[in-house]
């Protein structure tokens, strides 16, 4: 009897990516994350279609400044006239935007550096490991701003400097997930029939060690926006007169006590964003763990 | 004499550690003939699985000879072991761990034909895993499922279709059934037995379970701390076991009949150190004969009647 | 006749998962005597590990109810003890040794402290140098030497540790011990060490003790009652006379000794049962072993079987009407 022969397959083939899709859905509040991170995702990226960045956002209006939310300006406006609406939608745009690229770039290296400490151990282990430890010992904080003040302000050296703050705790979730997948008896079962170290990666530790690092990249996210807002407020990231998080609130506080609603947009855009992708990142790593039911 | 399948000569694996060498494998010497089966049996940490490992390369030896078919393969390049792979193959204890999670039954079935290239279609690549699915006793519609929506019976024979499909000589069987269930341990075994008369299968049968070890092995090797201290034919070494070790490790299972009620002799001690052990038979520490003689000198595998063979200092 | 120390009447557990109802134990019949053993026999998920927690009342909380039946121990109904009641019988009457020694010792006290927590609790009035006597007893009645009570589980061995769980169960001297599969994590042996122990001390202190374990052989060597358990239910229950030399079996006790591999005979294949355990949250109609039983007629798959008693001997089997 062959089974196989005929074109059309007697059973169907499940994703695991619908697998996981489904556990994923029936975590509530892993999908209240999603959605209010889709939300906005969405306003960063179409913000541009509606507000005009010269006119809306950056130009000064001494005429309009300090007032308080209306309909025309529904947060209000700040101490230089400018409409806070614009400038948080815009703010969406550089904290996700910079959150995002250094989730990349953290993730590249250090994928790359954990697997090979890791996969290979001994020297190269010793040589990467401790190299991180290094980075680790110091605070990541004062390691941004240390950069950042060497090399000066602007958005690449911020982006530089988040993204060496970050490698390290990548390299070291990496390294820790491979080191234990080696071990299994599956990786074993696979060199006995012959497998490539290159296969061996490829099919069996990266499909495995996806779990971990995508919970720590959505994390990443999430602590990157933070610490631009943080680096922005004690003035070491984005310049004004662009519209980020931080900026925004370090600008507000001189005016706290008059005008505190300055700072209740920019504040609770940090929050929201930062909560939904901690609750996706929550809800990934239980959507991901294989053993869990449908 | 034919030659062996597999012969081993002088096979030495030792491990670095922090309080000295570790002799998982000390000089061990047996030879395995095609379709038989030899049983390795001792207690936890007395080498059987490093020596299962070393056996099929997945480990290098540290020192000594595992000859395939007359050839060593401890000599082997990277591309003749590869070639070498698919003769040899091996099935582990936990059928948990043994399977990657993320992929389905079928998946990890075709992986080992993919990568041996041995499928020459897309449509001959299916038809030879539901042949092997067949073959385990795994109902086709299990193809796509995945090893946790599976009981352990049926993760384990997946477990050997796997190991079946670069269609071996020479599989390791490293205590496949001791994480079963005692019915589905039956039927591991019988599966094993009669994969073995349908294919000419040799195995090599590594278990701390003496009982299992009978049923399936023509050949007993009984291991401590890194030795083979007896090896005999399955019937005689059950008959007539002559080392103490082997003698103690006979009366410790408990046999279902009344009739055995209290005639265990139990043995004092646990199994001592295999860091740097000193000369003389490890044994020795534990054992009810000892005699002063018994530390001091290393002792031989000596062949006391035909094919059995004992490592004790009353057959010297 | 002896007295009887522990009663289990109809009881049946429900676990309440997200995937439903799972009927982990049910209508199950169990008694022991005082000073007995009692094998409790069966494969993973035929609701021995339940049925002792159900003793301890320790099924976990909101996950685990018991739906019917009735425990008695020394005729009394723990059933509805209240949780402080319970605690004082835990330990005193009853107490549990559980299967892997390697996680019920807490690494970071040392075990002569265990042991001493144990007796100080159920013994608030005993002093300082009373209770160190206690834990020294303890540790020679285990076989192990008194001086080494300053060490950490992890400078111990697995079967040393089972010995150390073993004192700590023991050092109250409760009339019944509940020892789930006690020596499974053990190389065979320090497992004939073991229950060798646990025979001897049996005998000396005249503990009842319910011996979970999968395993045909251990039971026919320490125990002197059998209930073979199968899908929650007590299918076979007997004196070990009754269960390994009596006539008539239930079909799964057949099965059961067909499994094991015998080492007095000369025929190699063995004779397992076929197919899986039914899963427990949607059990068969009638007999539970009905789709892997080769005498299954059509009664079996409708009517669920009574209950045939021959003396000490019960079978739960339509066979033997």
């Amino acid at each position: 009897m062959s089974v196989g022969t005929s074109a059309k397959p007697k059973y169907k083939k499940r994703s695991q990516i619908a697998m996981i899709w489904r556990r994923f859905i029936k975590n509530r509040m892993a999908m209240i994350g999603l959605i209010l991170f889709a939300i906005m995702l969405i306003i960063a990226v179409v913000s541009p279609l509606f507000i005009n960045y010269e006119t809306d956002v950056i130009q000064q209006t001494i005429s309009e400044r300090f007032m308080s939310p209306s309909a025309e300006h529904l947060f209000g406006t700040d101490q230089f006239g400018r409409d806070i609406f614009s400038r948080v939608l815009w703010g969406a745009r550089i904290s996700m935007s910079v959150g995002v690229a250094v989730v990349i770039i953290s993730l590249i290296i250090g994928s790359i550096l954990g697997a090979v400490a890791g996969f290979f151990g001994g020297i190269a282990d010793n040589i990467i490991m401790r190299f991180m430890d290094i980075l680790l010992a110091i605070p990541g904080t004062m390691l941004a701003i240390t950069i950042v003040a060497a090399l000066g302000g602007g958005i690449q050296n911020l982006l530089l400097a988040l993204s060496i703050e970050q490698i390290p705790k990548m390299t070291r979730i990496v390294r820790s997930s491979v080191l234990t997948l080696k071990t299994q008896d599956y990786i074993e079962a696979a060199r006995a029939c012959g497998t490539t170290n290159a296969r061996i990666i490829y099919r069996h530790i990266i499909p495995n060690a996806i779990g971990p690092i995508l919970v720590q990249a959505s994390l990443t996210v999430a602590r990157t926006i933070i610490s631009v807002a943080s680096m922005s407020f004690i003035g070491l990231g984005i310049n004004p007169p662009e519209p980020e998080w931080g900026a925004m609130l370090s600008e507000a506080k001189n005016q706290l006590m008059n005008y505190p609603y300055l700072v209740v947009a920019p504040g609770v855009a940090i929050i929201l964003t930062v909560t939904s992708l901690t609750l996706v990142g929550d809800g990934l790593r239980d959507a991901l763990d294989p053993k869990m039911k449908n | 004499m034919d030659m062996p399948l597999l012969e081993t000569k002088g096979l030495k694996k030792y491990f670095k550690t922090g309080r000295g060498m570790l002799h998982a494998v000390d000089d061990v010497n047996f030879k395995i003939f095609k379709g038989q089966t030899l049983g390795v049996v001792g207690e936890s940490g007395c080498g059987k699985s490093t020596l299962g490992r070393v056996m099929i390369r997945l480990l290098d030896a540290t020192e000594g000879e595992v000859l395939f078919e007359g050839k060593n393969i401890m000599d082997y390049d990277k591309h003749q072991m590869a070639e070498m792979r698919k003769e040899l193959q091996i099935i582990f204890q936990d059928p948990y761990a043994s399977l990657n999670p993320r992929m389905s039954v079928s998946e990890i079935i075709a992986e080992p034909l993919k990568v041996c290239k041995i499928a020459t279609s897309k449509s001959d690549l299916e038809a030879r895993v539901f042949d092997l699915m067949k073959q385990v006793g795994l109902a086709e519609r299990l193809v796509n499922a995945f090893p946790h929506e599976l009981d352990g019976g049926r993760r384990q024979r997946i477990g050997v279709a796997r190991a079946l499909a670069v269609e071996p000589k020479f599989i390791v069987c490293d205590e496949p059934v001791s994480a079963l269930d005692v019915s589905i341990q039956a039927q591991i075994l019988n599966l094993l037995m009669d994969l073995q008369d349908q294919l000419g299968l040799t195995y090599m049968f590594i278990t701390h379970d003496l009982s299992v070890v009978k049923h399936i092995s023509t050949e007993i090797a009984v291991m401590y701390l890194g030795q083979c201290v007896e090896k005999a034919p399955s019937d005689e070494l059950f008959e007539k076991p002559l080392h103490p070790y082997t003698q103690a490790l006979l009366s410790a299972i408990p046999i279902p009949s009344l009739k055995h009620r209290n005639m265990q002799n139990v043995l004092s001690g646990e199994v001592t150190s295999p860091i740097e052990p000193k000369p003389g038979c490890r044994f020795a520490a534990r054992c009810p004969y000892a005699k002063p003689e018994c530390t001091g000198k290393n002792l031989e595998l000596k062949e006391v009647s035909p094919n059995h063979f004992v490592s004790c200092i009353k057959f010297q | 006749m002896s007295e009887k120390l522990l009663e289990i009447k109809d009881l049946s557990v429900v676990y309440h998962t997200e995937d439903g109802e799972v009927y982990a134990v049910n209508h199950a019949d169990l008694s022991i005597n005082k000073g007995e053993t009692l094998g409790l026999v069966g494969e993973t998920g035929a609701g021995k590990t339940t049925t002792c927690l159900s003793i301890m009342r320790l099924l976990p909380e909101k996950l685990g109810e018991i739906i019917s039946g009735d425990i008695l121990l020394n005729g009394e109904s723990i059933m509805s003890k209240s949780e402080a009641e319970m605690r004082s019988i835990r330990g005193n009457e009853v107490s549990m040794i559980f299967q892997d020694p390697m996680t019920s010792l807490n690494p970071v006290y040392t075990v002569g402290d265990q042991i001493a927590e144990v007796i100080q609790i159920h013994n608030p009035n005993y002093t300082k140098e009373q209770v160190e006597k206690r834990v020294d007893e303890m540790f020679l009645m285990v076989g192990l030497p008194a001086e080494r009570k300053t060490e950490y589980p992890h400078q111990f061995s697995g079967g040393m540790k089972q010995r150390i769980v073993i004192a700590m169960a023991l050092a109250c001297e409760p009339n019944l011990i509940l020892a789930d599969e006690p020596t499974t994590a053990l190389d065979v042996t320090i497992q004939a060490q073991v229950l060798q122990m646990m025979k001897d001390l049996k005998e000396k202190l005249n503990t009842a003790m319910i011996l979970v374990t999968h395993d045909l052989g251990i039971v026919a060597q320490t125990c002197d009652s059998v209930a073979v358990m199968y899908a929650g239910e007590v299918i076979e229950n007997g004196t070990v006379e009754d269960i390994f030399e009596g006539e008539n079996h239930h079909p799964y006790t057949v099965g059961l000794f067909g499994s094991i591999p015998d080492l007095t005979s000369k025929s190699n294949r063995l004779h397992p049962i076929d197919g899986l355990m039914p899963d427990p949250s949607n059990l068969p109609k009638g007999c539970k072993f009905s789709p892997r039983c080769p005498h299954c007629k059509d009664i079996c798959k409708e009517v669920e079987p009574p209950v045939i008693k021959n003396g000490t001997h019960m079978i739960r089997c339509h066979l033997y009407k």
